[in-house]
This record gives structure tokens, C-alpha cells and sequence, in this order.
């Protein structure tokens, strides 16, 4: 069954939702007394955003092979334009949005209701009879997502426990409103490696159509060497799944550490060198527990956790 | 990301983050007067405003190529490409500028794969190149290797590559900030500046600047069925409309014959050149009768008009994700292709349509159905990216306003563009207005002091910025009045129904603007089919467009209020685009007039001028080398 039979199910999207209280204008810390704030914090943290938190429930009928995003995109025109969440191109290049998905970071448009939707009630309640089911619950989510599109999962939604999909915003990152999250957290730590090409910085002219300098040569096993890594998007997925990660500045992040590489890599880069000084640091490679989260949902295919591991061995054996 | 702070006046605001809005940037910068400038602690005040974080921008999507007479795979010269780019455009091209595309290309290909972009490679290791529609060799004679590409990731290599220089050069960025207005002096001749929207904090801002650069992209979002993504609402042409200036042969779309059903994903001509065949609900291969010889590859137009004609005469099938829909799609048979050789040299088609249509390709016939994908027309500009507006039979500049990419119309595609041509004109001619506003900065900075930069804010009620900037703060508090539907009930209960909402939103406006201009000008029109979609622009929806209101009133990230404007942006466009298009009573290249079927050079040699009153006038077209020819594949 390739859900394309146009039997529809009935799915409910739980998300987790959240309205900033309006910035006010007046300084921050007003009183004497809260000028230090935590005896722990350095003054510079990051001040956790307040605001009104709830969960709210959506009620779709879909075809099981629709994406989340257009999930989304349908609630926005026939129930609740409020609901925020980031988008563009709709189909995992432009890498806006990225968010966790019953609790695992992907992007919400190459995800399929058949693969996320989870009977709500399978753990811990009796079905008809009076029995709990011992198969297929605890452990196994995906075992009765496989299920939707066919009968089974049809049926399951009738017999009372609906199918849900539970939505939040990216871990590891702020959240600014409901699936929203501020990434410039990822993106300041992607700059700070001098994300850019480094050679002789020569720039071709032209004078009637003949051209003085031509392109840095590079053989096919020479791009080979880094053009996985120059597929990354920047979408955050990674950095969501790392354990370390989470909480920030401790760790630089998954995605900058690619981005070091993916120039360490380029034969026709030439600052190698100090490329793997800048992560040969505590909060650099040194950082890395090799959990391998990371390498999960990549929605490029990338398997971070084994650059990454390629990459502290490179600096190491340096 | 936004500005630490805003200044009181900009030497330059690049309003857009895309390939021709991040060239711009680099023009400007890598400009050796600006460098000394900045050398010398006269560092010019540059920001770059754009709607979406700078690599989110729909540049990352484009997948075959650019195109240039690099001759690294076989002999090409950049004549050859300059005819067949004045030929696919169906002789609506100005060839000034075409020459200058086609002399240039090389350069620019060179320069961007020295800032970084991963070329794909020939095995000496240099930039490889592939075949593209409509590229040939000796005038027409066989097809040339002559767009250079990533493997099928050439617009993510370019955009990212951009951004990374950009970051390199230091320049500051005002991101998710939607620019809601374009500011003129009284005259229509001088730029004053833009007002922008801070999504984050919902702040509006009165941004003065000595130039505005607009690379804004495209206008996809018009149709419902499009390869663009949910941000192509055309908001640089609208804000040029706005102003009181006019579009450029807006009237002509590209639709690209094969889009994944409903979703409007490309998929690429590849598909087809590999032994896809298109067949109608009779199972018929129609394309060998519209096109005896070129059959399924035949030009991308000509492909088109052929589906439309056989969902017209009924033969078509309907999107089996909606199988009660209307039957506006085809079938593309790629079970003819063997499985493991699709699988080798089709990954991205194949991985597409099992993830977007849940379809084996190699079982199941794949439903398609024509995509809208590129606007041709857009702001005029010069080959210098100046703007200007055609009156009396001459151009007359726009001081300080440019525009490049996709929003604008230097005429390099005439009534219909070449495939590896659209990511060459973004990065060329942005580069090009980049380095004409450099100039323009550098010569004002030599004359004038510069702590004249007060000059705006002397007199409040002079400012124009100011004023119209307030005017939108007012209309901000009129939108972000809710009604109380839907939006922040707490109650986390599932209800047994979906609810639904009682009033009307962006997002459904969005849509059925989408599905009414899909009906009126989708690859073929006429008279009336425009006169209906007229009526509703002007009637209906302009009429719900002034009742949008927002339905939360929270300022933060409330992307409802950018909806709105959005999609009056849209109706601005749509408006213009369907008066042009009812001007041109002829048919060439993109458009197809089925009351007007051929084209006609005594009358319509000519850029169509259109300005938001509807009144249009008309450019000759710049002949320079090639007088017109039938255009026959």
C-alpha cells in the first residue's frame, strides 16, 4: 500500500506552543539589588524568554502520505492562521524548518504522517477485553507509525485511540514563538571558523570577452574529498540531536565542526592549518562525545558523527 | 539577525539575500574605490534587508546549471550563446544586454568558482559542463555543453558560496525584516529610502538611504500549481508599482511543462531525455502529434501548451492524491526506463516523486502537469541596474534605485528564458548594479561632505520615510486587532471535528488568488479568461485583501501580518501582469493568446510598460546583431 488509495485518516497535531510577553522598553535591571542576577551566571547569558506556554491539539483528516508541512500549511488556512512555524521551498533544500517531530529533530516537509502518527494510548491502557498490549509499544514508536496507512492504523484511530503527532519547537535552541527557534546561536558559531574559501583571493577580469585568470584546478577524487560536506544546509537537525550540544556554548556544534571540514577537505583551500587550530579546543573537537546523534536525520545524507570522527582524527594525527 | 542599531541614513539598503541580491552586495564591496574608502576609515553604510534568513533564499533550489561559452567539455564561443538566447526569448530580447550576458558568462562562472562553489569537474579538473535545452553550437546547428554545474545542486553551491564571501567582506544583515514600502521623492526621480518590518519584534522602521537596490526574485506564488517557494510573492515588483513606476513585459511567465502533480516539485527535463514519455487518460503518447520529431523533448513551451491542449479536450487525469480533483495533470510513463539505469542516473527525480507522490516510477505512471517557474518580465532596468520608467519615448532614470535578479527586466530573456540562464542574469547583473551603486557612492562621497547625513531628519513632516513608515505603524494597530476566532484558546482536549475557522485569512486568500490566475493565464489565455480574472482581482479579492486582519495580537513572529501584506503584493502584481497580458494581442514565446495565436512584429516588437493605473505603453525592442527569424526547434 503506498497510502495513494485515497482512504484518509483522522490525525491529531499536538503542538507545543508558545506567545513571548511583549518586550517592555525600560532597562532591564531596574533594582540595585538584581544587578547580578545568578551567583552562578555570568552577566552575559542568555536570558530565557517569557511567555505564555500551552499545548494545542489540532484534528486533521489526511491522506497518510502528507507531509507535516502541509499539515501545517492546511491549519494555517482553514483553523488557526496564529500558528507560527518556519518555511519556504517545501522540499528539504532551503533547510528552514527544522523542528522536533514527536521529539526527534527533522524537517517538518520531508516528514509523512504514516511515518510519524503514534496511536496515543498504546502504553498504558486496556483495549476492549480488558488486556494491555505487550508488542509494539514500549519500545517500538515506528513499529505502529508503519502501521497507518494500512488497515490496522485505520481501524486503530476508530476504535478510539487516536492517531497523534506531537510537535515542538528545535531543541537546543530558544524558542522565539510556538515552532519557531532562534538558530543565530548555530549560525554565530558557523562564522566564527571563517566559513569562506581561503587561497590567493584573485579575482578573474574580462576585456572583450577573454579573461586574464582562470578556475583553481581541482581533479573529481580532489571535490570528492568534501562535497558531501558542502551539501549541509544549515537547517539545525544536528545540532538538535546533540546531547552535548544542548545548552550551547559549551560545545561548537556539529554543524560549524562540518562546515570546518567541509574547507579542511578542499584541496583548493589554504588554511588548513589554522582551520584545526581554531578546533582543536575545549569546547571543539575536545567537546564531541561521539554519541552520533547527530548523523540520524540528516536531511543531506550527511553522516556527521563519522566526519566528525575523521576530522578529530585528522587533527590529531596532525 | 538584526542591524546593533539603525542609521540615520544608508549609503546603500540591498533589499534581498539571494544570488543577485548577495552579488549585488559583493559588487559593491569588492569595487576597488569602496575597498580604499574603507581603507581609510570612510567605510560606506551598507545593509542588507531580506525577508528570510540569506541561505533560505529559493537561489539553494535551483538544480542544472549556469550557463557559459567556457568551452571546457567542447569548442564554444560566446556568439553562440548570445543567438540562442535572443532566439529562445523569441526575439523580445534587447541584444545589448543579451551580448553583454553572453560575453560576460565566462567571468562570472570563473569568479564565482574562485569564491568556492564545488563545481562538478572533467577529469583534468577543470569546471564541467552538461547539455541544456536550447544550447547550441555553430548558430543552431547541434547542442553544446555549455552549463557549468554541482552535480544537481549548482543554485545551493552559488547561494551558499555568496553568503560565505559576504560574511568574509563583513557585511551586516537585517533578516526576517519585510520591506513594506518604497520610498520616492514627490517627482518620481530620486530614491529616499525603504520602511521595513521587523518580524521579530513587530517594530516598523523608517530606513533612509542614498540607494535601494531591489533583488526581491520572483513572483511564483501567484499560481496555485509553482515551483517557487511559499516566499515568491513578488514584493520588489508590487513595491515598484507602488511607487508609481512601472513593470516590464510582466505579462510573460515560464511554465515549466513537468511538475510533480499538485505539488508544482520540478522534475527535471532529464526524466524525459532518458526515455519518458507523456501520455493522456487514453494512454495515448500525444506529444509525437503536436511535435512530429522532437515528440516529448521538444521545447519547453511548445511541451507546455501541448499538456494544456489535452486537458482542455478532456484527456486529462486527475492528481491521484485527490482523486475527486479536477483532471488537470498528464501521465509521464518512465516505466520504459530500465530500473537500475533510472536509479543511476535519475536519483533526484527518482527520490522526488517516491517522496512527494509516494509513487515507484518504475512501476506507476507519474502524474504531471505544467508548473509556474520563472517571471521574465519585471522592474526595468539598464544594463546597469539602474531602474528607470519609459515615457515619451525615452528612459528616465530613477536616481539611486536599482534592481537586479529575478524582480527585475534587463530583457536578457526575452518572452521566454533558456535554462542556465537565470542563475548567469541574478549574478552577472547583480554584480553589475553592485558595482554601479559603488560608483555613485564613491563619486558622492568625493564631492560632498560626508556629515550631510542629517539631511533627513531635519524637518519631520519633510521626511517622507517617516511619514509613510507611520502610516503603516497605524494601519500595524489596525491589523493586529483580532476578532477573537481560533487562534489562543488554551484548551488542550481534542475536539471529535476539525474545527474551522469562520472568517477569512491570508493564507486562504493566497490560494484562491493562486487557483483564479491559474485559470486566466496558466500557459494559454484570452480575452476572457482574463476579463474574469480581472473582475475578481478588482472586485472580490481586492475587497477581502482591505478586511484582512490578523488573529492573534501579538507583535512577536506574528507571520500573519507579513500574510497580508504578502498577498496584497500579489493582487498589486496579478493586476498589472493581466492588464499587460490583455495589451499584447499576439502570441510569443511564454504567453499564448488562443484569440491572438501568432506572433506579430509590426506591432508587438515591443516591451510591454505597465504601471499599477493599467495604463501600458511600449519600449522597441533593442535590435542590435540578429533582425527576427521564425523560432523553430
Amino acid at each position: 500500500m503506498n497510502g495513494n488509495d485515497g482512504t484518509r485518516v483522522q490525525v491529531t497535531l499536538r503542538v507545543h506552543r508558545f506567545t513571548p510577553r511583549p518586550e517592555r522598553d525600560r532597562p532591564r535591571s531596574g533594582s540595585p539589588f538584581a544587578k547580578q542576577g545568578s551567583p552562578f551566571g555570568s552577566g552575559t547569558a542568555r536570558r530565557r524568554p517569557r511567555g505564555k506556554q500551552w499545548t494545542q491539539d489540532y484534528l486533521l483528516s489526511v491522506l497518510p502520505d502528507t507531509t507535516i508541512l502541509d499539515c501545517l500549511l492546511d491549519i494555517k488556512r482553514t483553523q488557526d492562521p496564529s500558528l507560527a512555524f518556519r518555511y519556504s521551498c517545501g522540499h528539504g533544500m532551503c533547510g528552514s524548518d527544522a523542528v522536533a517531530i514527536n521529539g526527534t529533530p527533522t524537517l517538518l516537509c520531508t516528514a509523512k504522517v504514516k511515518d510519524w502518527a503514534v496511536a496515543q494510548t498504546a502504553r498504558n491502557t486496556t483495549d476492549a477485553e480488558g488486556f494491555r498490549k505487550t508488542t509494539g509499544t514500549d519500545d517500538d514508536p515506528a513499529g505502529n507509525a508503519a502501521d497507518v496507512s494500512g488497515t490496522s492504523g485505520v481501524s486503530g484511530a476508530h476504535d478510539g485511540s487516536p492517531l497523534v503527532i506531537e510537535l515542538s519547537a528545535l531543541p537546543g535552541f530558544p524558542v522565539q514563538r510556538d515552532l519557531i527557534a532562534d538558530i543565530d546561536p548555530m549560525l554565530e558559531q558557523i562564522k566564527r571558523l571563517k566559513p569562506y574559501l581561503q587561497a590567493d583571493g584573485k579575482l578573474a577580469t574580462t576585456k572583450d570577452g577573454k579573461i586574464d585568470v582562470f578556475e583553481y584546478l581541482q581533479r573529481p577524487e580532489q571535490l570528492a574529498a568534501y562535497e558531501t560536506l558542502s551539501n549541509c544546509i544549515a537547517c539545525g537537525v544536528c545540532e538538535g540531536s546533540c546531547p552535548v550540544f544542548a545548552g550551547g556554548e559549551a560545545f561548537i556544534g556539529p554543524a560549524a565542526l562540518i562546515t570546518a571540514s567541509r574547507f579542511i577537505n578542499d584541496s583548493r583551500d589554504t588554511a588548513a592549518d589554522a582551520r584545526m587550530d581554531a578546533i582543536d579546543t575545549a569546547d571543539g573537537i575536545a567537546a564531541c562525545q561521539s554519541v552520533r546523534a547527530c548523523s540520524r536525520h540528516c536531511p543531506r545524507g550527511i553522516d556527521v558523527g563519522e566526519e566528525i570522527w575523521q576530522l578529530i582524527a585528522k587533527v590529531k594525527e596532525r | 539577525m538584526s542591524p546593533k542599531h539603525v542609521e540615520q541614513m544608508y549609503d546603500a539598503l540591498i533589499v534581498g539575500a539571494g544570488a543577485a541580491g548577495l552579488s549585488a552586495a559583493l559588487g559593491l564591496l569588492r569595487s576597488e574605490r569602496i575597498a580604499q574608502m574603507t581603507q581609510e576609515g570612510r567605510a560606506p553604510k551598507i545593509l542588507v534587508v531580506s525577508k528570510l534568513q540569506p541561505l533560505r533564499s529559493h537561489t539553494g533550489s535551483a538544480e542544472g546549471g549556469i550557463a557559459a561559452s567556457l568551452g571546457n567539455v567542447s569548442e564554444d564561443d560566446w556568439h553562440w550563446h548570445y543567438y540562442d538566447t535572443v532566439k529562445g526569448g523569441d526575439w523580445l530580447v534587447d541584444q545589448d544586454a543579451a551580448k553583454l550576458l553572453a560575453q560576460e558568462a565566462p567571468v562570472t562562472v570563473i569568479n564565482l568558482e574562485r569564491s568556492g562553489v564545488a563545481f562538478s569537474r572533467t577529469a583534468d579538473g577543470h569546471i564541467a559542463q552538461r547539455k541544456f535545452g536550447g544550447h547550441t553550437a555553430h548558430f543552431g546547428q547541434q547542442p553544446v555543453p555549455r552549463a557549468a554545474y554541482a552535480a544537481d545542486r549548482i543554485g545551493h553551491q552559488i547561494l551558499h558560496t555568496l553568503w560565505q564571501q559576504c560574511i568574509a567582506q563583513g557585511v551586516e544583515f537585517a533578516e526576517e525584516w519585510y520591506v513594506t514600502d518604497l520610498v520616492l521623492d514627490e517627482r518620481h526621480e530620486r530614491v529616499e529610502g525603504v520602511v521595513a518590518y521587523d518580524t521579530h519584534t513587530g517594530k516598523v522602521h523608517a530606513l533612509h538611504a542614498r540607494n535601494v537596490l531591489l533583488a526581491t526574485g520572483g513572483a511564483g506564488r501567484l499560481f496555485h500549481t509553482t515551483s517557487n517557494s511559499w516566499d515568491l510573492t513578488g514584493d520588489g515588483m508590487a513595491l515598484t508599482l507602488e511607487a508609481g513606476l512601472q513593470l516590464e513585459d510582466s505579462e510573460f511567465v515560464q511554465f515549466h511543462p513537468t511538475g510533480l502533480a499538485h505539488t508544482g516539485i520540478l522534475i527535471s527535463e532529464a526524466a524525459r531525455a532518458e526515455g519518458g514519455v507523456l501520455r493522456n487518460s487514453d494512454g495515448e503518447a500525444f506529444m509525437q502529434r503536436y511535435a512530429p520529431g522532437h515528440a516529448d523533448l521538444a521545447a519547453r513551451d511548445v511541451v507546455s501548451r501541448s499538456i494544456m491542449a489535452e486537458i482542455d479536450a478532456g484527456r486529462g487525469v486527475a492528481d491521484p492524491k485527490d482523486p475527486q480533483g479536477p483532471r488537470d495533470c498528464v501521465w509521464l510513463d518512465m516505466t520504459g526506463i530500465d530500473p537500475e539505469h533510472m536509479h543511476a542516473v535519475l536519483p533526484q527525480v527518482v527520490e522526488t516523486i517516491e517522496d512527494y507522490a509516494g509513487i515507484d516510477p518504475t512501476k506507476d505512471y507519474v502524474p504531471v502537469k505544467p508548473t509556474a517557474h520563472y517571471t521574465m518580465g519585471g522592474i526595468p532596468i539598464t544594463t546597469d541596474g539602474e531602474v528607470y520608467t519609459w515615457a515619451d519615448g525615452a528612459r528616465h532614470k530613477v536616481t539611486g534605485l536599482y534592481a537586479a535578479g529575478e524582480c527585475s527586466c534587463v530583457s536578457v530573456h526575452g518572452a521566454n528564458r533558456l535554462g542556465g540562464n537565470s542563475l548567469l542574469d541574478a549574478c552577472l547583473f547583480g554584480q553589475r548594479a553592485g558595482a554601479a551603486v559603488a560608483a555613485r557612492i564613491a563619486d558622492s562621497h568625493a564631492v560632498a561632505s560626508p556629515d550631510d547625513n542629517a539631511v533627513a531628519a531635519e524637518d519631520p513632516s519633510q521626511d517622507a520615510v517617516e511619514t509613510t513608515a507611520q502610516t503603516r505603524r497605524t494601519e500595524l494597530a489596525g491589523l493586529l486587532k483580532p476578532t477573537g476566532q481560533a487562534g489562543e484558546n488554551t484548551g488542550s482536549e481534542a475536539s471529535s471535528q476539525p474545527q474551522t475557522l469562520q472568517d477569512d485569512n491570508a493564507y486562504q486568500l493566497l490560494a484562491d488568488l493562486g487557483s483564479a490566475m491559474e485559470r486566466a493565464l496558466a500557459v494559454r489565455c484570452n480575452h476572457d479568461s482574463i476579463a474574469e480574472a480581472l473582475q475578481l482581482v478588482n472586485e472580490d479579492f481586492a475587497e477581502r485583501a482591505r478586511a484582512l486582519h490578523t488573529h492573534s495580537d501579538s507583535t512577536a513572529f506574528n507571520q500573519e501580518v507579513t500574510a497580508i501584506w504578502e498577498v496584497r503584493h500579489l493582487l498589486e502584481l496579478a493586476k498589472a501582469m493581466l492588464r499587460a497580458a490583455d495589451a499584447r494581442h499576439e502570441s510569443r514565446g511564454s504567453l499564448k493568446r488562443t484569440d491572438y495565436p501568432d506572433r506579430d512584429d509590426k506591432q508587438y516588437l515591443a516591451h510591454s510598460m505597465v504601471a499599477s493605473t493599467g495604463t501600458v505603453a511600449w519600449q522597441p525592442v533593442h535590435i542590435l546583431d540578429m533582425p527576427p527569424q521564425a523560432r523553430e526547434y
